[in-house]
């Protein structure tokens, strides 16, 4: 229900930040998901989502990457996600080409 | 009358002055006398002896008989002779006044029977007496000769009868001026010219040798009835005497006479002057008595008329009153009647509203409810239920009851259900639950009693977990097992400041129902709660394959009187079912939140068959774009449903998701890429748009793999 999903800092410091969104994202939260990276993001200059533990992501989510990438690069800062290789949402991430417009790497590291 | 044993001076005078007016007529009577000296034919002392004995009383005796005494010596023939006279003149008038008294008489001689007492009884009664002693005496003492004593006799008699009828009414009616209401000059005149005419017609007759005495009757008549005792004892006193002294002197009428028959004419005349005299006055007195009475009761009638109506008129406006006041009353009454009503429909109108408007669509989860508001004035409002789908598929079932009824009772029960939803999405512990909402309890501004089960239910280990303060505890049966879940009971919330809650759980089994339950259920009066628990069981015995729907009716139907419910009764029926092995059908709502829902129910229901990692996350993706489209496009703000549907047929996944709703276009908020995605995650996908709603259909052959 709510708390479908959290989104938390992990870490930060030199411009860059990581957030974790973990549990599900749709239709139902993926507003309040784009909502709460920007304002965990504000001062940013590098943002990398980590969404290793994201067990869901629809099409709605894939829109709010998207616009979120956008609002960044407008600010010429710079998204990066991360999805491990067996992550459930990596088939979704490739179908929609997100890959192609937004780095992803397999690991934090 | 006088106590002369007070008074003695009082009494020595009217000794002296009775015996001087006794002696001092008596000389004046002696001056008529016929028979030698003695014997007169009127005799006034003996009226004013008996006037005296009336007026003052008959202590006055000695002065009489001192007086006679004294009147008889010089004219009797000896001391003896005088003093038997003297007893006889005393004894006449005292006999007559006792006898007087004893016949109740009137002195006011206003009645008939008061003139016929002293006709009768005193003048010619008692006189006998005086006669026949004093006659005895005259021929003992030889002062006549025996063969006159008829002639003494009678003269005697006649006289002492005479002198009680003419004085005696005279000196009665004296103290009438006093007593009676005084005349007016007119009054006066007329009774001193009624006075004047008798005299002159009587002083005339009397001189006269016409035969014409009785001429004076008539002016006797005027005055009686003009004046009553007041006139007629005057006037008869005045024309006795005078007629007397006519006789006496032999002159007019009786010149010509014998003794004999001057005695007989006098005596018959006087006789008659005083009885017309008396009787007519005393008629007239008991005329105008009757005619005041009659005035008086007259007057007393209109008064107790005019009383009467008053009285009437003043009941007839208490009446009015009365009336206005009871059709105020009855208004009020009314009113109140209306008020009640209208609170009750109010309250129950309130507590329908905030009770669930429909159970939510849980997947393999058959839940029913039912509330039935209590009949009787305002008894409704205070118990509920909830159903909450929480995350996880976890379901939270809540059944609660608030002490008191009516619309304060309904709006704490408001209140406390949206508090239950908030801890239970925050904390699906039932102790936890139940912690916060006895916080909340505590905290309102009227602490109510409240009694609440929570449990939380997860379809996917079948485990039940529960907490109670002070409800009445859950059934659950199957298989012919039924058990009340007593394992922890804590007290009602919001009696304790302090409360510790406790939790339990226990494992449901394949075909096992769960029942919640409010106090209307089973309490009746008069009857212990194990009576009416048992019967709860009793009534579930045969109700293992009905669906909750008709277990609930069927409970309702069988513990609760329809028409008469006396206390508000919540009823929540909760059975689950499995999911593997048969097609999946679910429906749920088309809101954003259920899409998750949807996605899990799905996930457990492929846990059944032999599904792959890969292909399960492309039909969980697949069933959450079509979900999300159904969400998205089909009803607009306007709640709808979406119906999952799944099979699988060998190594073929068939899948469809539709929706009763109209299709809209599409808003581009998901990139457009939903129906892309379902495109590319399944092997066929067919969307029909019918006026009926929207059908995906979509299928995909499983390819194993990972599972």
């Amino acid at each position: 229900m709510s708390e479908l999903a959290t989104v938390e800092v992990v870490a930060h410091g030199d411009g860059e930040e990581v957030v974790r969104v973990r549990g599900e994202v749709d239709l139902s939260n993926a507003t309040l998901v784009g909502d709460q990276l920007s304002a965990a993001v504000a001062e940013a200059t590098v943002v990398i989502v980590d969404l290793s533990e994201t067990t869901y992501l629809d099409s709605a989510g894939i829109a709010m990457l998207f616009r979120f990438d956008e609002r960044l690069k407008h600010a010429r800062h710079e998204l990066r996600l991360v999805v491990p290789p067996d992550s459930p949402i990596r088939g979704v991430v490739r179908m929609t080409r997100l890959d192609q417009v937004i780095p992803v790497q397999d690991t934090l590291g | 009358m006088l106590d002369f044993r007070r008074d003695r001076v009082r009494y020595a005078v009217a000794l002296v002055l009775l015996a001087a007016a006794y002696y001092l007529s008596a000389r004046l009577g002696l001056t008529m006398s016929l028979v030698e000296e003695n014997v007169t034919p009127l005799w006034p002392p003996t009226g004013i002896a008996l006037a005296a004995f009336l007026l003052v009383g008959r202590s006055l005796w000695p002065a009489v008989a001192v007086a006679a005494l004294l009147v008889n010596l010089p004219i009797s023939e000896g001391l003896l002779a005088a003093a038997a006279t003297a007893v006889g003149n005393t004894l006449a008038p005292f006999v007559a006044a006792v006898l007087l008294e004893r016949v109740g008489f009137r002195r006011q001689l206003d009645r008939r029977e008061d003139a016929l007492s002293i006709v009768f009884i005193a003048a010619l009664g008692s006189t006998v007496i005086s006669a026949s002693v004093g006659t005895a005496t005259l021929v003992a003492s030889e002062t006549i000769q025996s063969d006159e004593w008829l002639t003494a006799w009678l003269v005697w008699w006649t006289g002492d009868a005479m002198g009680i009828l003419t004085v005696a009414p005279f000196l009665l009616c004296l103290p009438l001026f006093e007593e009676l209401p005084g005349w007016s000059a007119a009054r006066w005149a007329e009774a001193t010219a009624v006075l004047f005419a008798a005299s002159a017609l009587v002083i005339w007759t009397a001189l006269s040798d016409l035969q014409l005495l009785y001429l004076v009757i008539p002016v006797v008549a005027w005055a009686s009835w003009r004046f009553q005792l007041r006139g007629a004892a005057p006037v008869a006193l005045l024309v006795t005497f005078i007629v007397t002294r006519a006789a006496v002197n032999g002159d007019g009428p009786f010149s010509e006479d014998t003794l004999f028959d001057q005695m007989f004419k006098l005596q018959t005349f006087n006789a008659c002057i005083a009885l017309t005299g008396f009787f007519l006055a005393a008629m007239v007195t008991e005329r105008n008595r009757t005619a005041e009475a009659l005035e008086a009761a007259t007057v007393e009638l209109e008064d107790r008329v005019r009383r009467r109506t008053a009285e009437l008129s003043a009941t007839n406006r208490r009446l009015v009153e009365e009336i206005r006041t009871r059709s105020q009353a009855q208004q009020q009454l009314s009113q109140e009647e209306a008020r009640a009503r209208r609170e009750h429909e109010i309250a129950q109108t309130l507590q329908m509203s905030l009770l669930p408007d429909r159970i939510p669509n849980v997947p393999a989860v058959a839940v029913a409810a039912r509330y039935v508001p209590a009949t009787g004035d305002i008894q409704v409002g205070g118990d509920w239920y909830d159903v909450i789908p929480l995350r996880d598929g976890l379901i939270g079932l809540a059944i609660g009851d608030v002490a008191g009824h009516g619309l304060q009772a309904a709006a704490t029960m408001g209140q406390l259900r949206m508090a239950l939803r908030a801890y239970a999405v925050q904390d699906p512990s039932p102790a936890s639950v139940l912690a916060g909402v006895h916080r909340l309890v505590s905290h309102l501004p009227m602490p109510e009693m409240v009694t609440l089960t929570y449990l939380v239910f997860d379809p996917e280990t079948w485990t039940l977990r529960f907490a109670n303060a002070g409800h009445p505890p859950p059934l659950v049966y199957g298989d012919g097992n039924a058990r009340y879940l007593e394992e922890v009971l804590s007290p009602p919330l919001g009696v304790t400041p302090d409360a510790e809650f406790t939790e339990a759980s226990i494992e449901m089994t394949p075909g096992s129902t769960l029942l919640l339950y409010t106090d209307g259920l089973i309490e009746r009066r008069g009857e212990s709660i194990e009576v009416g628990m048992e019967r709860l069981v009793a009534g579930v015995v045969d109700q293992d394959g009905a669906a909750v729907d008709d277990v609930c009716d069927h409970l309702l139907s069988a513990l609760v009187d329809r028409d008469r419910v006396s206390d508000d009764v919540a009823l929540v029926a909760m059975r689950p079912s499995t999911l593997a092995g048969k097609p999946l059908s679910v429906a749920f709502d088309a809101e954003p939140r259920m899409l998750a829902e949807a996605r899990r129910t799905l996930r457990l229901w492929l846990r059944g068959y032999d599904v792959s990692v890969d292909d399960e996350t492309d039909i969980l993706l697949a069933c959450g774009e079509a979900c999300a489209n159904v969400v998205r496009h089909a009803y607009g703000t306007a709640p709808g449903e979406m119906v999952l549907e799944a099979h699988v047929a060998g190594r073929l996944f068939e899948m469809t998701v539709l929706d009763h709703g109209e299709w809209r276009a599409p808003v581009d908020r998901g990139g457009g890429w939903g129906l892309q995605l379902i495109h590319g995650l399944m092997d066929t996908v067919h969307v029909d748009r019918t006026p009926d709603g929207t059908v995906i259909r979509m299928s995909r052959q499983l390819r194993g793999g990972e599972s």
